[in-house]
């Protein structure tokens, strides 16, 4: 075997070693206590399965459903928390995890940190308790379908657009001409009409007149130490007091908290821990160069 | 006499070399070892968090985990090798500057300060300190890195 074919051998021994070692040290996919309380992470925008770009990663609405499918089916789990930091997303993603939610049998309490708004507040609004911090940022009930119109730039580059459909609505919103009235008339009616579901079903969930939701849902977002008295929330804290709450609405005591973990493609798991790694390097740079009081036998200065 | 002739034979390596070839070899640890560490483990969704983790039980267990794992990705491609992934793209090479074939023994104790970032800066800074071309733990593990000639 020639020298490179041994050493790609060592190192995919190597990476079999370390996910071996971490699957059987660091994996409990079992939920063995009677008394499990669930926890169930809604990070990030919501898509319906999860697409990412190099800029912005998305959570899947649908593995969200799959964890609570899992956690309603078991016997185990009492109650569920979402532990929410999101701005929201599509319309079907944050739809999809709204009614799951809905259909849960079990107590659910929401927990919004930093963010809980538009979808992200949808779902959350579906459960029996939401608490959040009292600088949490949550609300912006309404809809968006804002996009750039590039149509004047084209025409100041002399560039056409070349206008080929079968029906007058066919590239309704398309860039690369101007939205007329009429046309903004229809995207807006459609709009109303996802705002409308939209409201009803926050509406429903808070337990709200349609009337009282509606002077909340101009798109406002409002932070926690507000939201209380307008109804958006029904009480202040963290992720302990969500949990807390939890067991309180499933009458029990002490029980074990199962976090269901988002799952990470490879490619995200390492660019995560790449940028840890350049983080602490960074640090221990930093720390040598910025505190030279704590290596007196060298002294660097700058 | 002795001196010379290992001069002559094991000239001095170009340091930035050598630093890319140790940010390679991260690049390798990280993928191999330390990303399926991090799947299953709880790690801090912000890098705030990262400071209220560092003390957890977990994050103790799984940093010795990944120190003893690049420990063995070094010392044994350097071993049986002579180079590890970073050095066989930057052509670099380790020797014993013993009369003799590198042991394991000085390849671990050669590859101890890469664990800790501190500790190979420092261990950096001594061979700029003395203008030579060994680490200081170099040094002690009687070892040095040339260049490999084509």
């Amino acid at each position: 075997m020639n020298k490179l074919f041994k050493v790609l051998l060592f190192l995919a021994f190597l990476w079999v070693l370390s996910y071996g070692i971490a699957y059987l040290f660091f994996t409990d996919t079992t939920i063995s206590s009677e008394d499990t309380i669930a926890v169930i992470p809604i990070n990030g925008m919501i898509t319906l399965n999860g697409e990412s770009t190099l800029l912005q990663t998305s959570t899947s609405a649908q593995s969200i459903v799959d964890k609570i499918n899992e956690a309603s089916t078991n016997e185990n789990v009492k109650a569920i928390v979402f532990e929410i930091n999101s701005p929201g997303g599509t319309v079907m993603g944050s739809k999809k995890i709204a009614n799951a939610i809905d259909n849960i049998q079990k107590p659910t309490v929401a927990v919004i940190t930093e963010y809980g708004t538009s979808g992200a507040y949808w779902a959350a609004s579906q459960t029996d308790f939401i608490i959040a911090d009292e600088l949490s940022i949550l609300g912006s009930i309404s809809v968006i379908g804002s996009y750039l119109d590039f149509s004047g730039l084209l025409n100041d580059h002399n560039i056409t657009y070349q206008r080929l459909v079968t029906g007058d609505y066919k590239d309704l919103s398309t860039p690369y001409k101007e939205l007329t009235d009429d046309e903004r008339e229809l995207l807006m009616l459609r709009l109303d009409a996802i705002h409308d579901f939209f409201v009803e079903d926050v509406a429903e969930g808070r337990s709200m007149s349609r009337e009282e939701l509606d002077k909340l849902s101009e798109g406002l977002f409002y932070i926690g130490l507000d939201s209380i008295d307008i109804g958006l929330i029904d009480g202040l804290g963290d992720k302990d007091t969500a949990i807390e709450k939890a067991k309180e609405l499933s009458n029990i005591t002490n029980g074990e908290v199962t976090e269901y973990a988002e799952e990470e493609s490879w490619f995200d798991s390492f660019m995560t821990y790449s940028a840890y790694s350049s983080f602490h390097i960074g640090q221990g740079i930093g720390s040598v160069i910025l505190n030279p009081e704590s290596n007196q036998d060298i002294q660097i200065n700058i | 006499m002795i001196f010379f002739e290992m001069k002559k034979i094991l000239p001095n390596v170009a340091l930035w070399k050598r630093i890319i070839a140790y940010l390679i070899d991260l690049l390798v640890i990280s993928f191999l070892i330390m990303t399926p560490l991090m799947r299953f483990t709880e790690r801090p969704a912000t890098f705030s968090e990262i400071f209220t983790s560092i003390t957890s039980t977990q994050t103790i267990t799984v940093s010795i985990l990944v120190s003893l794992l690049s420990l063995f990705y070094w010392a044994y491609l350097e071993y049986k090798f002579g180079q590890s992934v970073g050095k066989i793209i930057m052509k670099l090479s380790v020797k014993s500057t013993l009369r003799k074939k590198l042991s394991f023994t000085q390849t671990v104790i050669r590859s101890i300060t890469k664990l800790s970032t501190i500790l190979i800066i420092l261990d950096t800074l001594y061979m700029l300190y003395k203008k030579g071309n060994q680490r200081y733990f170099e040094i002690i593990s009687k070892t040095k890195v040339i260049e490999v000639k084509k």
